[in-house]
């Protein structure tokens, strides 16, 4: 019986330590990131768990969104063309922030795994697909974070919009920019389309 | 191969064609559901799409955007918009290898979809042309777990399906396996009855027959054994006394005088009986008959103790016995003992001695000695004793001058040859009187020292007296065991065992270890032969050696037979190859004991070797009693 308790209790260790281990950002991956990229890199991830993690841990919601996406912003965008060779590619957080740089859905992924890390419900952030207006008047094809202040949102001003082309998070009214608003789905909350399931293998087995 | 498993590997096939076809069926139903599945889902999602983008409009970043939603949002392999009024052309594409699929399965399943295409139109205005190819991806991680569910559980269904099969076979074919015993026991000549009859028809029904078979056999068996008996009885047997007769003595006595023993010979006794015919008239023929059965029973009793022995009368008043191994000091005490019970016997029935006296011609012959020679001198020692006043025994020795080596020189000789391995082997042939093919060769043996050849017949009684029997037999068997010799290719050859060696405690072990060192498989098949008279004697003894030679394929027969148990059963429990009979013996067997023998030795598998065969005519005899094997000098003729 006792060899059967320790057992147990032995089982039960290696499960919540498993879990405990299972961190968005663990040590491992500043080491792996350090190796790969550079001291930089390491920085950048130190930093997430650091300001990021720790330090909005009891924070409201609103600075959270503020602090995270200014944090996110700071990654340098390029196409997924120059970064990847490919025209298309959903670039885990590991990827964009250990290589510092990406495209919109880039940005966007990585902003909803450190709110939902930081505790934000994950069904109130949608992967928004919208027709955003560059500052040439140019209108272009584009991916922001919703975020739903209320769960069914009644106005523009109930959703605020989380886009790296601008580094404040501002209520939906007051992003004219934004001209066309066509499809907002969730993320690994929602059904799992292809996309997502690559992405999420990848989060999983924390591809840098 | 057996039943069984033929059985088994059929019914196995045929299970392992009829889940591979299912298997197959299967498979092929799920692919082509599968591919229907993502045809039908690929339409319903460019109808829906293109329905999209005629609401959007003709702006290139709506049509981007929402191309982009589409595709990351579901599973595709590519949605391409070409617009008719410009040169705009997007398109997502996603060419990554499969994985979780290896690539043999991909090549093994090979699964073509069409892209679908449609125009997209707003009003009259056709926009463009969608297109769009769905993800095969799905199907090949789909079928591939599906195939390897199937295969474990192909896998698994066959283990189970062969399991019970096994289960089933093993139950349905156990009769089989019974019929099959008596099959083999059958063919051994074995009268082996099944009593469990099986429960399939079939096997009931071969059972029965064999049965039957059996019995019939057993039945033809047992009436030839207690004709033989009885035939025996009338042409071997003193009516009155039941001992052997004249002419059983005089067929008997040269096997007996040629045995090899520890005194390389024995004695042979004459008895005479004075007045027999005066006491018949004295007390009458029933008290004169059960005064000579008394008689019998005590001379019965003097021999009881040698395996080589024979006790006849030879005519109303004489008797004769051949005790081999038998010495002189031995056989004073045997005739005290006799002439003791014999006084007794007179006195119980007020007989005076001097009306039926007894008087004893022994003679002590050497092995060497000649038929002739042997009845001659032991008839004058019987008329000495007749003569002799102070004694009725007189006793003629004959010494061994042939070969009379001093015995440390015997004893240095035998244990060279056992030390060098150095006999001579030497192997004469058995025919067959009628194809004149070859049916074994018997094997003797020899020593040579110094230019000098001595026979068998010549060291076997040293030998024994020096306890060498034992190793002699061995060594010599372990040369024809290990030594290749060319003459002996694809034939059967056989050593006849010495009583003696048989004897001997150690030479079971001693074989058993012989042969399982060296009774590898050889070009020859061996047959070891055993004495009639001490098979009878010691039945249980030379079963165990039977067994050993069985075990490793060795042949077992019998030489010397003559019949003397008269009772046959014992044939039919050792069940030897052969029995070598004396020619003189066969060709004194009336035709009915002849043919009881037939039947015997019919009825078991056994065959039946003449032995001694002297000349042509002899053979020719030989052959209208239906024995064609012949060994002897008549076979240098007729080869």
């Amino acid at each position: 019986m006792k060899f059967l308790r320790v057992f147990f209790l032995l089982i039960l260790f290696s499960f919540f330590g498993t879990l405990s281990a299972d961190v968005l950002v663990p040590i491992s991956i500043e080491k792996a990131a350090a190796k790969k990229y550079g001291l930089s890199s390491e920085k950048r991830f130190e930093s997430i768990n650091v300001d990021l993690l720790e330090r909005l841990k009891g924070s409201s919601e609103i600075k959270k969104l503020n602090v995270v996406n200014t944090w996110v912003n700071y990654t340098k965008y390029k196409s997924d063309k120059k970064v990847y060779g490919v025209s298309d590619y959903w670039a885990t957080i590991y990827e964009f922030i250990g290589k510092n740089r990406g495209d919109c859905e880039d940005y966007t992924i990585a902003k909803y795994y450190i709110l939902k890390e930081l505790g934000i419900n994950p069904k109130r952030m949608k992967f928004t697909y919208v027709v955003y207006r560059n500052r040439r008047g140019k209108k272009v094809s584009h991916m922001v974070l919703a975020y739903l202040k209320v769960p069914k949102p009644k106005s523009k001003k109930d959703i605020l919009i989380l886009d790296n082309n601008n580094r404040l998070v501002l209520p939906a009214s007051k992003r004219p920019d934004i001209v066309k608003v066509l499809k907002m789905i969730n993320g690994d909350t929602g059904p799992k389309s292809k996309k997502w399931k690559k992405l999420e293998a990848n989060m999983k087995r924390k591809k840098l | 191969m057996t039943l069984f498993k033929q059985v088994a590997l059929t019914v196995s096939m045929i299970i392992i064609l009829m889940l591979s076809f299912v298997m197959y069926i299967n498979y092929e139903s799920s692919k082509k559901y599968l591919v229907e599945s993502l045809y039908e889902t690929t339409v319903n999602n460019i109808s829906s799409l293109s329905n999209k983008l005629a609401q959007l409009g003709e702006d290139d970043a709506d049509i981007v955007t929402i191309i982009d939603s589409e595709f990351d949002g579901g599973y595709y392999h590519f949605i391409k918009y070409s617009a008719n009024q410009s040169d705009f052309v997007y398109m997502q594409e996603d060419n990554e290898a499969l994985v979780d699929v290896p690539l043999w399965f991909i090549k093994f399943a090979d699964i073509h979809v069409d892209k679908i295409t449609v125009d997209v139109s707003s009003g009259w205005n056709i926009m463009g042309e969608l297109s769009i190819m769905g993800d095969t991806n799905v199907i090949y991680q789909t079928l591939y777990k599906m195939f390897i569910h199937l295969l474990y559980l192909f896998v698994a269904t066959l283990s189970i399906a062969l399991f019970i099969l096994g289960l089933l076979l093993h139950f349905v074919l156990k009769p089989l396996k019974a019929v099959q015993v008596q099959a083999e026991a059958i063919l051994n000549n074995k009268f082996v009855i099944q009593e469990n009859e099986p429960y399939t028809q079939e096997f009931k029904e071969v059972v029965k027959g064999m049965n039957a078979m059996v019995k019939k056999v057993e039945t033809l068996f047992h009436t030839a054994n207690e004709s033989a008996k009885r035939n025996k009885e009338l042409l071997y047997n003193d009516p009155v006394t039941k001992l052997y007769n004249r002419r059983y003595y005089m067929l008997k006595i040269t096997d007996l005088i040629g045995l090899e023993n520890r005194i390389n010979g024995g004695v042979s006794i004459f008895i005479s009986l004075s007045s027999v015919e005066i006491v018949t008239q004295s007390i009458g023929q029933q008290k004169t008959q059960a005064l000579l059965v008394a008689f019998a029973n005590l001379l019965t009793e003097a021999a009881v103790n040698y395996d080589d022995e024979v006790v006849a009368r030879m005519n109303e008043r004489d008797f004769a016995m051949i005790l081999s191994s038998c010495d002189v000091e031995e056989v004073n005490h045997i005739l005290e003992a006799i002439n003791k019970g014999f006084l007794e016997l007179l006195q119980r029935n007020d007989i005076n001695e001097n009306i039926l006296s007894i008087s004893f011609g022994v003679y002590r012959y050497t092995s060497q000695v000649k038929l002739g020679e042997l009845l001659t001198r032991t008839d004058n020692a019987l008329l000495n004793a007749v003569a002799k006043e102070d004694s009725n025994i007189a006793l003629y020795e004959d010494k061994n001058s042939k070969n009379a080596l001093a015995k440390d020189e015997w004893h240095k000789i035998i244990q060279k040859a056992i030390d060098d391995e150095s006999f001579k082997l030497k192997f004469w042939p058995t025919l067959n009187a009628q194809t004149k093919v070859l049916d074994h060769k018997v094997m003797t043996f020899t020593i040579s020292e110094d230019d000098k050849e001595y026979y068998f017949g010549d060291f076997i009684a040293p030998a024994i007296n020096f306890g060498l029997v034992g190793e002699l037999f061995t060594s010599v068997i372990k040369d024809i065991l290990t030594n290749r010799y060319d003459e002996l290719e694809d034939v059967v050859c056989s050593i006849r065992l010495s009583n003696e060696f048989i004897k001997d405690v150690h030479s079971l072990d001693s074989l058993s270890q012989l042969f399982a060192r060296y009774a590898k498989k050889q070009n020859f098949k061996l047959f070891f032969e055993i004495a009639d008279s001490f098979v009878i004697k010691n039945e249980q003894l030379v079963k165990s050696f039977i067994d050993l030679f069985e075990k490793y394929g060795f042949g077992f027969a019998i030489n010397s037979f003559t019949g003397e148990s008269g009772d046959f059963k014992y044939l039919k429990e050792l069940n030897p190859m052969y029995i070598k009979v004396d020619s003189n013996f066969l060709l004194d067997q009336s035709e009915e004991s002849m043919s009881s023998l037939q039947v015997i030795v019919d009825s078991l598998g056994i065959e039946i070797v003449a032995t001694f065969v002297k000349s042509l005519d002899e053979t020719a005899k030989l052959n209208t009693k239906k024995v064609i094997l012949i060994q002897g000098p008549a076979t240098d003729l007729l080869m």
